[in-house]
């Protein structure tokens, strides 16, 4: 649908066009007014209900243009152009307007929540900036909260989400590039970056897949992180997302490109790697030396959630010898009564967990807790008295779940869980050989992707491990130690602390 | 042509691509031909390879971006191109076969004992030949992640085998004649085979310039884990039991148990970890066999040769009866060994200095 026409001379012309494009749209508002009692000229003022603020549009639009009088809309047989001039410098008190003289950019101005002054006589309008929609106010991001450092999350709405970013960055090598994406949607968002710092390469890169979507519409940035990454069939994310405003300034400021997208509270951050997205934003809130053995604490969960299961089922089933003594007698008393093999035992218990967690999401609140107590605690119990599952097993399971929720990115967990049962398929088949075959496979295919040219392995087997690179991976050393910034986005400016 | 791989990948690409299986079985080998002073033969052949190392950096870097089979191709012509490329391919098979052999056997005996062995065989190399189909760069980040692991099997083993070490099992030194150490020196080459990949790694470096550096770093830091292996296995066993050992390397780490640790054998934990390492030895391997196809059939892609060269590489792996005729059978995997890190690297070298004064 292209309106690419320019607008008419004559306001009903126009009206009338609008109103045929804008057919059946009962939100759209037209309101007609006319200015000066004398020689009356007729204007139009097109808006949303819902999305426009009425107290600002009453008060400092309509009052003031209602209250021209004659003498001064006469003064001097005015031209038209002039007194659009006068409306906008003199009389209509909205901050931020601009003169448009396309139907299109009516209509987009009208959708976005603007409002538009047609006038009779002119070819030109005046786009209002009026958006004021009922939106959710700052609150504590839900999903990475933190014990110290900032409380603010990001909302919905894309300017409130800059504004909270652009506190943090008072720099004018700051960027915020506007854009819409969507041909129906016609989302706006937002390409920030610090443009001393960040890898040309890595902007073009990001522009270049923008700018070639071609899609109707962007619900969620999720949807927009899966339309412009490298690799859409791999398990793994390669674009990281954070509702934390503090978390998108550090990024900005370590060479990374931010994406914002509006209606979603979640920004995106490319590139992702393996490093970036096992690091939470407390380890930079917290002392270095907690931080250091968090670190590693997250990373042996990591360890833990992909392989726990399939360990335990290649010990027991193909290596007990590689268990002391006593512990292999007591690991083959405890599944005596078990009468499958360890990995149909793993599978139903693994399934059931997932059962719980999913069940667990969608209903929160009082009955989650319920299907928690109901799930975890008389399920379990119940079934290793009843001889299904051995409680070892019961162990390890609770410990894989909780291990997977120690990571701080929830999609790094989810592909980690993919792999878990594969794992349990190799080592079903081939012992801890087939462990080993199957973090191959997994190595290989991360070692494969790449995010946005970057490597996702980085920094650990990327381009960027170099001397020094290390210093905010495993561990985490004091701020008086990480001089440079790390080199895997490659910044063309690498001091940060003299 | 891009820039891809960084010095810190092309120094780990050189160690895994070296240290294989061979490492397993050398202390062995030497003990058996050098006595106690086999580690002056590793020595020698370190020594050796750094010197083949140079002479091909040297020639790489005559040729700045150019893979060796480009350059090959100007330098042999048409038909020179072809022999070479056919001993090249032969031996790279060759290589893969005894590699993936060798590796199916000890995890046959220590891992795996009622699984067939064709079952290892081919699930090794539908895993670990899969990287041949993508570009140098993963084969680099997969090169620097396996480096990891092996230094930490490395000091990880080392810790654990210290405790029951007994250096006086190491002397008496400078026993045996100069010409006995030279004959250890020929046992080592197999373990130094896969220098070669070099000429290939090296064309795509961030900084060629360094690659010297980096190279003989590589070689230094195989040399010195080989010299280990023999010190940390003669003084573990004493000289007459090693010669008696298979692999050597591996019966080290069986010694250790951890009374009351979690686990009491770590050998299988170090056989697991162990399959990683001769991943990233097969991985550059493969990579260099899928590229030299594609330059004999001059196509662009060179992924799609994985698919002929698993079954292939299969039946050759499966060719000798048991381990003693894979191990008697060596000498032809040698011999082209010789001829590719050489012959050819001197060839090529000859023949670039001519035209390159020709052309000035």
């Amino acid at each position: 649908m292209e309106y690419n026409i320019p607008l008419k001379k004559t306001l009903k012309e126009n009206s009338d066009e609008l109103k045929k494009i804008l057919n059946e749209c009962d939100d759209i508002i037209f309101r007609e007014l006319k200015v000066g009692s004398n020689k009356p000229v007729s204007m139009e003022l097109i808006f949303v209900d819902g999305m426009i603020d009425r107290d600002d549009l009453s008060s400092f639009v309509l009052r003031p243009l209602l209250r021209i009088s004659d003498d001064i809309l006469s003064n001097g047989n005015k031209s038209i152009d002039s007194l659009i001039d006068m409306l906008s410098k003199e009389n209509i008190q909205i901050s931020d307007m601009k003169v448009i003289q396309n139907m299109e950019e009516v209509i987009k101005a009208v959708l976005s929540g603007e409002t538009v002054l047609l006038i009779d006589g002119s070819e030109k309008a005046i786009d209002l900036s009026t958006r004021g929609w009922p939106s959710r106010s700052i609150g504590e991001p839900v999903s990475e909260e933190t014990v110290r450092g900032p409380r603010d999350g990001m909302t919905e709405t894309l300017k409130t989400n800059i504004a909270l970013i652009r506190r943090r960055i008072r720099d004018t090598n700051l960027k915020v590039k506007m854009m819409q994406i969507g041909k129906r949607s016609k989302t706006d968002m937002a390409v920030m970056y610090m443009e001393d710092i960040v890898e040309p390469r890595l902007l073009n890169e990001t522009y270049k897949r923008l700018n070639n979507l071609k899609v109707d519409e962007i619900i969620d940035s999720s949807m927009l992180e899966s339309l412009i990454e490298d690799h859409c069939y791999s398990p793994f994310p390669q674009i990281e997302n954070t509702e934390r405003p503090d978390a998108v300034a550090a990024s900005l400021y370590e060479g990374r490109v931010a994406i914002i997208v509006d209606n979603s509270p979640f920004a995106l951050l490319v590139p992702a790697t393996v490093g970036t997205l096992m690091q939470s934003t407390e380890d930079y809130y917290t002392r270095w030396s907690v931080a250091s053995i968090v670190r590693i604490i997250r990373y042996f969960a990591a360890f833990l959630a992909v392989l726990a299961p399939s360990l335990y089922i290649a010990v027991t089933s193909y290596h007990p010898g590689l268990l002391p003594t006593r512990l292999a007698y007591y690991v083959a008393a405890s599944r005596v009564n078990v009468p499958f093999p360890s990995v149909i035992e793993a599978f139903l218990m693994e399934i059931t967990l997932e059962l719980l967690r999913e069940a667990g999401t969608r209903i929160s609140g009082p009955i989650g807790t319920t299907i928690g107590i109901v799930g975890g605690l008389i399920i379990g119990q119940a079934a290793v008295d009843a001889g299904i599952v051995s409680p070892l097993m019961i162990i390890i399971v609770s410990v894989t779940t909780i291990s997977s929720f120690a990571i701080p990115s929830y999609e790094l967990a989810t592909a980690l869980r993919f792999f878990r049962f594969l794992f349990m398929i190799y080592a079903a088949v081939l012992g801890l050989y087939g462990v080993m075959l199957g973090i191959i496979v997994m190595i290989t295919h991360m070692a494969k992707l790449d995010s946005f040219g970057i490597p996702f392995t980085s920094p650990y087997s990327g381009l960027g491990r170099e001397k020094g690179d290390l210093r905010d991976t495993i561990i985490r050393v004091p701020f008086q130690n990480m001089k440079k910034r790390p080199r895997f986005t490659f910044p063309k400016n690498r001091t940060r602390l003299k | 042509m891009e820039k891809r791989v960084s010095n810190t990948q092309f120094k780990a690409l050189i160690i895994t691509g070296v240290v294989g299986v061979g490492v397993l079985s050398l202390p062995s080998s030497i003990a058996r031909i050098a006595n106690n002073d086999g580690w002056i033969s590793i020595v020698m052949g370190g020594a050796i390879s750094a010197l083949l190392m140079y002479l091909m950096v040297s020639l790489a870097q005559m040729h700045p971006g150019k893979v060796v089979f480009e350059y090959a191709r100007e330098l042999l012509g048409n038909f020179g191109f072809y022999i070479f490329a056919v001993i090249y391919i032969i031996y790279f098979m060759m290589v893969l076969a005894v590699e993936v052999r060798v590796f199916a056997e000890v995890i046959k005996v220590f891992l795996l004992e009622n699984t067939p062995i064709e079952v290892i065989i081919i699930s090794m190399l539908v895993t670990s030949m899969w990287i041949g189909r993508y570009k140098i760069e993963v084969v680099a980040r997969i090169a620097l992640l396996m480096y990891t692991v092996l230094f930490i099997i490395i000091i990880f083993g080392v810790i654990a085998v210290f405790p029951q070490l007994d250096f006086t099992n190491i002397f008496p030194l400078f026993q045996t004649n100069l010409k006995t150490i030279i004959g250890g020196v020929r046992e080592t080459f197999f373990s130094y085979l896969g220098i070669d990949f070099v000429l290939v790694s090296l064309a795509y470096l961030e900084e060629p310039k360094e690659a010297m550096h980096y190279s003989m770093r590589a070689i230094l830091s195989v040399t010195i884990l080989y010299v280990f292996a023999f010190v940390l296995t003669i003084s573990t066993f004493g000289v007459s039991e090693l010669k008696r050992q298979v692999w050597p390397t591996i019966a080290l780490v069986r010694e250790v148990d951890f009374p009351g640790f979690f686990l009491e054998n770590i050998d299988g934990i170090i056989m697991a970890a162990w399959v990683l390492i001769i991943y990233g030895n097969i991985g550059p391997t493969a990579y260099n066999s899928t590229l030299v196809l594609s330059n004999i059939f001059k196509t662009k892609e060179h992924g799609l040769y994985v698919l002929p060269l698993v079954p292939i590489v299969y039946f050759i792996s499966l060719f000798p009866q048991n381990l003693y005729e894979v191990y008697k059978n060596m000498l032809i995997p040698n011999i082209l060994g010789f001829i590719i890190t050489i012959i050819f690297p001197i060839l090529l070298f000859i023949l670039s200095k001519i035209k390159g004064r020709r052309t000035k």
